[in-house]
């Protein structure tokens, strides 16, 4: 089976944790997280008739503050990097984090997605929408647009 | 030949003027008639200038090609390096291993004998004729023998699978690739040191050795409690399997390659009964 690794990124409290939850069933605790800073969980789906195995890396810390080790990084092949829709300042460091992402993972697939839509009206959204142009809008409460988001990763990944 | 001499010829002294002036030149000019004529005179000649140049050819021409030849190594070396490297680096641990077992067998002997000439030779015969002590550390040691329970090799970095194999219901084989891997990078993250590379955890009655190589890791979870000398065996026979079983193009993708190592990995590694035995017997 094929198998790809994909990671979760961006500001504290977004919601990356919670949109894995969303999509992958459970296997370790999430003690991991804060223990040693990163979870893997793991889904596996279906491309075209093909199974396609989803490793997926949630790391605790942000990018831009050079917490995350470079380590976590490498071998990935698409990187979810999440904002908070409610909080514009989780967007702040959009540009130069994406640029850090494609210096170590040149070519990687990068996908924006802005979380919490629940929490914005929709006139609040059209003018985030134009100022950070996300891939995604989702909520990882109500489950909007999750499976979509990582449904169109993985046919991505298998044709890359 | 006076002029003269040769009264019929007078409407040509211009002739015989030529014949005199130019004898010199016509003599030559048959010289080298037959030299060109004749095989041999121009072999002679010829020949020696032949070879000057073939030799001079053969000086120059590894300088004018080696830069292509060495251009064309480089490009194939650069091409797949992470191939060449892949074959290189378990040669080149079994050597340095090997080099380090001669040098530890080496100082072994050079302590027996200075035991041996020493008294305490016969105080060593005296106590272990005496059986005790290391027959019952044997004992105890022989209840709890370690065992290899699961393989993985895995892909540095992403944290792939690329094949496995357990005696045990295993949770999911990816996920712990995935963690372990993370672990991994964790520890070489948070203590920087150098190259310095996670070899053993330990958890609850599990020991988990790590063997990196360049693209890969060897990770094996062994029951029960290894001694350094174990740790060392198992090293050991995880460069014969990589010698033996990887030296190849190395894809995660790669289902045939994920089949053959599950099959070696347990032949290898889960087959043999009890880890140490060898290990005792080799110390007896
Ligand atoms: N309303 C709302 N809350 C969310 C959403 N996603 C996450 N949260 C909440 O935001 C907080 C942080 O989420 P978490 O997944 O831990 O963020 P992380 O630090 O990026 O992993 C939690 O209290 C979540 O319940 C969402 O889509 N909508
Ligand atoms: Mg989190």
């Amino acid at each position: 089976m094929t198998s790809r690794k994909v990671l979760i990124t961006g500001s504290f409290a977004v919601g990356k944790t919670s949109l894995f939850h969303r999509f992958v069933y459970n296997t370790f605790s999430d003690q991991y997280l804060t223990t040693i800073g990163v979870k893997v969980d793991k889904r596996v789906v279906d491309v075209s008739g093909e199974p396609l195995s989803l490793i997926l890396w949630d790391i605790a810390g942000e990018v831009s503050q050079k917490k995350v080790p470079k380590t976590y990084f490498l071998g990935a092949s698409a990187v979810i990097y999440v904002f908070d829709l409610s909080r514009k300042q989780t967007a702040d460091n959009l540009k130069s984090d994406l640029k850090l992402i494609q210096k170590i993972l040149p070519g990687c697939l990068i996908k924006v997605v802005g979380n919490k839509k629940d929490l914005v009206s929709e006139e609040e959204l059209i003018i985030l929408e134009r100022t950070h142009n996300p891939d995604f809008l989702t909520s990882a409460k109500t489950g909007e647009n999750v499976e979509t988001l990582f449904m169109e990763i993985a046919s991505e990944l298998v044709s890359y | 030949m006076p002029v003269s001499q040769q009264p019929e010829h007078q409407s040509d002294p211009l002739q015989q003027l030529r014949n005199i002036l130019l004898r010199p030149e016509q003599e030559r000019i048959t010289h080298i008639h037959n030299i060109l004529e004749e095989k041999e005179p121009l072999a002679e000649r010829v020949v020696p200038i032949i070879e000057e140049q073939l030799s001079e050819f053969e000086a120059h021409f590894p300088k004018a090609y080696q830069l292509a030849v060495d251009r064309l190594v480089e490009r194939k070396i650069r091409e797949s390096q992470e191939e060449m490297i892949d074959m290189l680096y378990p040669v080149m641990g079994t050597m340095i291993r090997k080099y380090i077992a001669q040098q530890l067998q080496e100082l072994r002997e050079s302590v027996e004998q200075q035991l041996e000439r020493s008294f305490l030779a016969r105080l060593r015969d005296r106590f272990f004729r005496a059986g005790g002590v290391r027959e019952a550390d044997l004992v105890l040691r022989n209840a709890a023998l370690p065992r290899v329970r699961e393989a993985y090799i895995i892909e540095q970095h992403s944290g792939l699978l690329l094949g496995s194999a357990s005696t045990q219901e295993v949770v999911d084989k990816e996920l712990i690739a995935g963690m372990l891997t993370a672990i991994k990078s964790f520890v070489v993250d948070a203590f920087r040191r150098g190259t310095t590379q996670l070899e053993l955890i330990e958890y609850a009655g599990y020991q988990i050795l790590i063997r990196d190589f360049h693209t890969y890791y060897v990770a094996l979870a062994v029951e029960g409690k290894m001694t350094t000398k174990e740790q060392e065996q198992l090293s050991g026979q995880i460069a014969t399997f990589v010698q033996n079983e990887l030296a190849r193009k190395i894809r995660a993708d790669d289902a045939s390659l994920h089949l053959h190592l599950g099959k070696t990995l347990k032949e290898y590694f889960m087959k043999t009964t009890p880890l140490s035995t060898e290990a005792i017997q080799g110390q007896l």
